[in-house]
């Protein structure tokens, strides 16, 4: 039995408590407080520390923690990152800056993504823009130019695609562990 | 609080944040530093102004009592009053604005005692009760 720690990371807005909570298996431990700026992302909350969930995939455990999006919060960022093994990067499709958030997230979370796995999640690619998965492809490339990474597009509270998100992920961190440990 | 404006550019807020605070550090000798925050992290007042080491502060503030929040939810064991950190060189009190989307947080020196602690609890009351909250 493996034990996985598995971070959401992202900007505000992006789906990273919705895809906790189609994920995890018990009550998510959500650290939400009223969102004061509502012009900036429309929405009436936000996430101010940390989600939690868990989901069993026999045999194997995995924690999920979602992190604040918001840059004034990125000392969370440290302390969740440490304990990770893999990174679910989402955006949505619609942002107006949707490369740009997955270029700033990619950097802060780099060397995790080298030493584990990563994914990246597009929400609401079904609302905007039909050529934003190639761009997104190009961005993760220019900044993890020594690994492939795979770039899907997600409904965030959708709990059957967001399990396959997870479970490539999972995937992708113990293929490069075996390959790792191969002589 | 008028809703119209988020608390942290709600000048009435502003200034009655301001006000609070200089009344607190008048009566805790202890206070090194306090801050009025929204409860995403937003900071609306602070002493002393422009304290570079504190600049992190309203944000981590908010996670703390975000987390302390959803502690006291998980046990089930009411609502969360305030919460302390004790340091071996200080600490650092934060507890809810009445029932407004705000929290304060002080740091204390070492030698606090819980008169402190209370000044800074009424000095919360003060301000909720100022804006017109339970």
């Amino acid at each position: 039995m493996a034990e996985y720690v598995i971070l959401f990371a992202g900007p505000m807005g992006a789906g990273k408590t919705t895809a906790i909570r189609s994920l995890s298996e018990i009550e998510v431990v959500s650290t939400e407080a009223a969102n004061s700026e509502p012009g900036a992302v429309d929405k009436p909350t936000t996430t101010v520390a940390m989600d939690y969930g868990e989901i069993d995939l026999d045999p194997d455990m995995v924690r999920l923690y979602g992190i604040p999006g918001q840059e004034r919060f990125d000392f969370m960022w440290d302390i969740l990152r440490e304990r990770a093994m893999g990174l679910i990067v989402l955006v949505n499709a619609d942002d107006p800056e949707p490369e740009r958030h997955v270029h700033e997230q990619l950097t802060a979370f780099a060397e995790l993504a080298t030493r584990g796995g990563v994914v990246v999640g597009v929400t609401r690619y079904d609302i905007q823009r039909t050529d934003i998965g190639d761009r997104i492809v190009a961005t993760a490339r220019a900044v993890l130019p020594d690994r492939v990474t795979p770039v899907f597009a997600v409904d965030a509270r959708d709990q059957e695609q967001m399990r396959t998100l997870l479970l490539s992920l999972i995937a992708d961190i113990e293929t490069r562990h075996a390959l790792a440990a191969a002589p | 609080m008028t809703g119209a404006l988020p608390p942290h550019r709600d000048p009435a807020v502003v200034s009655a944040a301001v006000a609070a605070l200089a009344g607190l550090a008048a009566v805790c000798r202890p206070l090194r530093a306090a801050i009025v925050l929204t409860d995403d992290g937003f900071e609306i007042a602070r002493i002393p102004r422009g304290a570079d080491e504190h600049r992190r502060l309203a944000s981590m503030a908010s996670a703390m009592q975000a987390l302390a929040d959803a502690v006291v939810r998980e046990l089930r064991i009411g609502t969360n009053q305030h919460l302390v950190i004790d340091a071996s060189e200080g600490a650092v009190v934060a507890l809810r604005v009445g029932h407004l989307p705000c929290a304060l947080v002080a740091v204390l020196d070492d030698g606090f005692v819980p008169d402190d602690v209370a000044e800074i609890g009424a000095t919360a009351d003060a301000l909720a009760r100022r804006l017109h909250t339970p």
